[in-house]
């Protein structure tokens, strides 16, 4: 298809949306609840995408789509508010924008800072739907030539570097999150040969455990816990001044705005690495960059701007590697891509051939959902903010309540219940252990990608593993696993240290601080 | 920040380290243990499988991938060990992995306790068998009741409304005594979790003292009416079934009719 005739099916999209008024209404609504979502402290995108989900087992896939991204985008935003007015991120995604954000609003600049935060979040957000449609159908075209050979590979190097990446301790401990994820998904009958494994009798485990009520015992649960163990009592927010887009500071930005895009798109692409990661690179690197780096952090909009810019754009980036290959670039992603599931979609590049719009179809909703937030963010922030004095015992049963409604609406069964309160328990479990959660439930979801390409691949080679190693895109693939593992081995990587002495530098994040095994 | 403050955050850190290092031998025996019984049971599966054409071949095995990721697991579970126990050594204040330190983490136990028991009181007990309004609303006010007010005496009995009922229910089911849905068997039953949930209101507002005045009202309608809208855009609005429809569902049914025949 010719950049013409994209463009054409891309605008296709857009009326097409637009002129059904029940599309507004929730495109409008999910938004806004995906700001309020991302606001409270203690909720996050991951937790709004997946109990949204839930309410939209009943729609169209295009009208829950279009509510998932539409929340999606408005929770990234959103965490910006108690970051910016109180000092308290609402999701780690914000955290890199409270640096400089609090300090603005402490001196009077609230409603510039949240301006350049709706401002910046737009621009994110359309520079990362830019990057998704145009990558993607190149992507798509690669993974069409993929064999069950690159998809093991790939499964396996996404769970590995999700674990890599995530973990706050021990990179090991990210890996067992991984594996841990990759053993539940193997409970249930065999993909080839409907052997029972590990069902113990139970006809219930016969299916598997299904993955929606994983992902919201895995993320709500510890969430809810560590929410209360935490309370802060949060102060009445205000913004004083007007809440406006600051044009000429971000014009001023321009530079900082293109190249914290590309890092959040590039962070966003990587498997299960997120938009809290994306936004502190991005404020590193631009407080690195910066003629002034004495600045930052005392309410410097560039560093507001690059924050906010990143955490956005990383959105398209992490929807690209899950259109195109199945696989999540970051949290809320996995939950979307659950979300589609019970829609009955599947993603990676077969989406594209049963549905050639589809690329077209999702850019429309990122634009028509990051308009909905500028808009939303605009004009309705004053009220926004005062969903900040909600006291979390009201808000965080209620969510509670959502979760095991959410849980148990998939299949009307009250298994899923007990399926979500024990990797709920599990997943706190492992979060106060300094265990990242992501890994484990990207295992879960790659898993049986994993296994059944794993055996038709040697099946294909009959038993020999020559294949693996034939294939240019397979060989790539292990070239990075291994690197990727052997790069946390200690020695190996003072080796590396003594052979590139330059490359140990590297931009401050949260992450440099982990200890390696 | 002063030099002792300094001093102080660093001994906090390190502690929080050693205590780390620790939990990670336990579980990481933990997780070899269950490694260890997953490969244990994956040799129980056929070792060989036939798959299209291909016959007993072991790379068709159910077992295959099972074997690898248990294997996988253990193998990092055990060096988790190894990591742990040498750094503990060198972080413990004695040298040796027991003795010294504190645990620097133990403070979100008693919440992740309260908050699980009262799920796991909603989740096993009430939800498959009583009304889902009646249920909802009862663990809504023990659970938002339990953090808006600060007397431990008010708390327990808080807790105690709604575990007490859910371990009766549970037992009652599990005896067989427990009356099948839609019975009306079911609707006295509901009227007696009705009860308790009137109990469990009495005591928050009883036990509200000072600024917890002010909570009395927003607990107890966000409670209710949380209970009653999301049962309501579930039941009406995306037609799920709740998962136990008794006297709750039956009081919305009624008022759902009368507004039908008010409006036409």
């Amino acid at each position: 298809m010719g950049g013409f005739q994209e463009l054409a099916a891309f605008g296709g999209q857009i009326v097409s949306i637009l002129a059904t008024p029940q599309n507004w209404l929730i495109l409008m609504g999910a938004s806004l609840l995906g700001i309020v979502f991302g606001a409270l402290p203690g909720l996050t995108a991951t937790l709004g995408v997946g109990l949204l989900a839930t309410l939209t087992y009943g729609l169209g896939y295009q009208t829950a789509l279009i509510a998932l991204i539409a929340l999606y985008v408005g929770a990234i935003y959103g965490g910006s508010y108690p970051a910016i007015l109180l000092n308290i991120p609402g999701t780690a995604a914000s955290a890199a924008s409270a640096m400089d954000g609090y300090p603005m609003a402490m001196r009077g600049e609230g409603g510039k800072a949240l301006g350049l935060t709706t401002t910046a979040s737009f621009i994110g957000t359309l520079l990362g739907m830019v990057a998704l449609a145009v990558l993607s159908p190149v992507i798509v075209e690669l993974a069409l030539g993929f064999t069950s050979y690159e998809y093991f590979l790939l499964a396996l190097f996404g769970i590995l570097i999700s674990g890599t990446l995530q973990s706050p301790d021990l990179v090991v401990k990210g890996w067992i999150a991984g594996f841990i994820g990759m053993a539940l998904s193997v409970v249930g009958r065999d993909p080839l040969m409907f052997y029972p494994r590990y069902t113990f009798g139970q006809p219930a485990l016969d299916q598997g455990l299904e993955v929606v009520p994983v992902l919201i015992g895995a993320f709500a649960i510890p969430q809810i816990i560590m929410t209360l163990s935490s309370q802060t009592p949060l102060a009445a927010a205000q913004v004083r001044d007007r809440v406006v887009p600051a044009l000429g500071t971000l014009m001023r930005n321009a530079k900082h705005i293109v190249r914290s895009a590309a890092i959040g798109i590039g962070i966003g692409a990587v498997p299960g690495v997120g938009e809290d990661i994306a936004g502190w690179v991005s404020y590193g690197t631009a407080k690195g960059t910066s003629r002034h780096p004495e600045t930052f952090g005392t309410g410097e909009p560039a560093g507001l701007i690059s924050a906010e810019t990143a955490n956005n754009a990383c959105i398209g980036g992490a929807l690209i590697p899950l259109v195109t290959l199945g696989i999540p670039g970051s949290p809320p992603a996995v939950m979307l891509l659950g979300a589609l599931m019970l829609h009955g979609m599947t993603p990676g590049p077969m989406l594209s051939i049963n549905n050639p719009n589809f690329i077209a179809e999702l850019a429309a909703i990122m634009v028509l959902a990051s308009a909905a937030m500028c808009v939303n963010g605009l004009l309705l922030a004053r009220q926004v903010v005062k969903v900040l004095a909600l006291p979390v015992e009201i808000f965080l049963p209620v969510v509670a309540v959502l979760s095991v409604m959410g849980s148990y609406a998939l299949g009307l069964n009250v298994e899923n219940l007990y399926l979500m309160l024990a990797v709920g328990v599990g997943a706190y479990l492992l979060t106060i252990m300094k265990y990242p959660i992501a890994p484990l439930v990207i295992g879960v979801i790659l898993g049986p990608m994993a296994d059944e390409n794993l055996r038709r691949a040697l099946m294909v080679g009959q038993g020999s593993l020559k294949g693996f190693v034939e294939r240019p895109v397979s060989l790539v693939l292990i070239a990075a696993t291994v690197l990727l593992v052997v790069a946390q081995i200690g020695p190996a990587r003072r080796l590396a240290g003594r052979l590139w002495p330059g490359g140990r530098a590297a931009t401050p994040t949260p992450t440099s601080a982990k200890e390696r095994p | 920040m002063t030099e002792p403050e300094l001093a102080s955050e660093a001994e906090a850190r390190a502690l929080m380290r050693l205590w780390l290092r620790r939990a990670d031998v336990w579980t990481g025996l933990v997780l070899a243990i269950v490694a260890a019984a997953m490969v244990a049971q994956a040799l129980t599966f056929p070792l060989e499988g036939t798959y299209a054409g291909v016959k007993n071949a072991w790379y068709v095995s159910p077992a295959l991938f099972p074997l690898m990721v248990g294997g996988m697991l253990f193998v990092l579970s055990v060096g988790l060990v190894g990591n742990g126990i040498r750094e503990a050594r060198r972080l413990s204040p004695t040298g040796r992995f027991f003795g010294g330190g504190s645990h620097a983490a133990a403070g979100q136990g008693g919440n992740a306790l309260l908050v699980a028991s009262l799920l796991a009181f909603f989740i096993v007990g009430l939800v498959p068998r009583v009304d889902f309004v009646i249920a909802t609303a009862l663990y809504l006010v023990v659970f938002m009741g339990v953090y808006a007010i600060k007397s431990p005496v008010g708390r327990g009995l808080l807790i105690a409304c709604l575990g007490v009922s859910a371990t009766a229910v549970f037992a009652m089911a599990l005896a067989g005594a427990w009356p099948p849905s839609r019975s009306p068997g079911q609707l006295d039953a509901d009227a007696v979790l009705c009860a308790v949930l009137v109990l469990a209101i009495v005591v928050f507002v009883g036990f509200a003292r000072g600024a917890e005045h002010k909570r009395r009202v927003p607990v107890v309608a966000s409670a209710i009416g949380t209970a009653v809208i999301l049962s309501a855009v579930f039941k009406y609005g995306l037609l799920v079934p709740l998962p136990r429809e008794g006297l709750g569902v039956a009081a919305m049914n009624a008022v759902a009719d009368g507004l039908a025949q008010l409006f036409g």
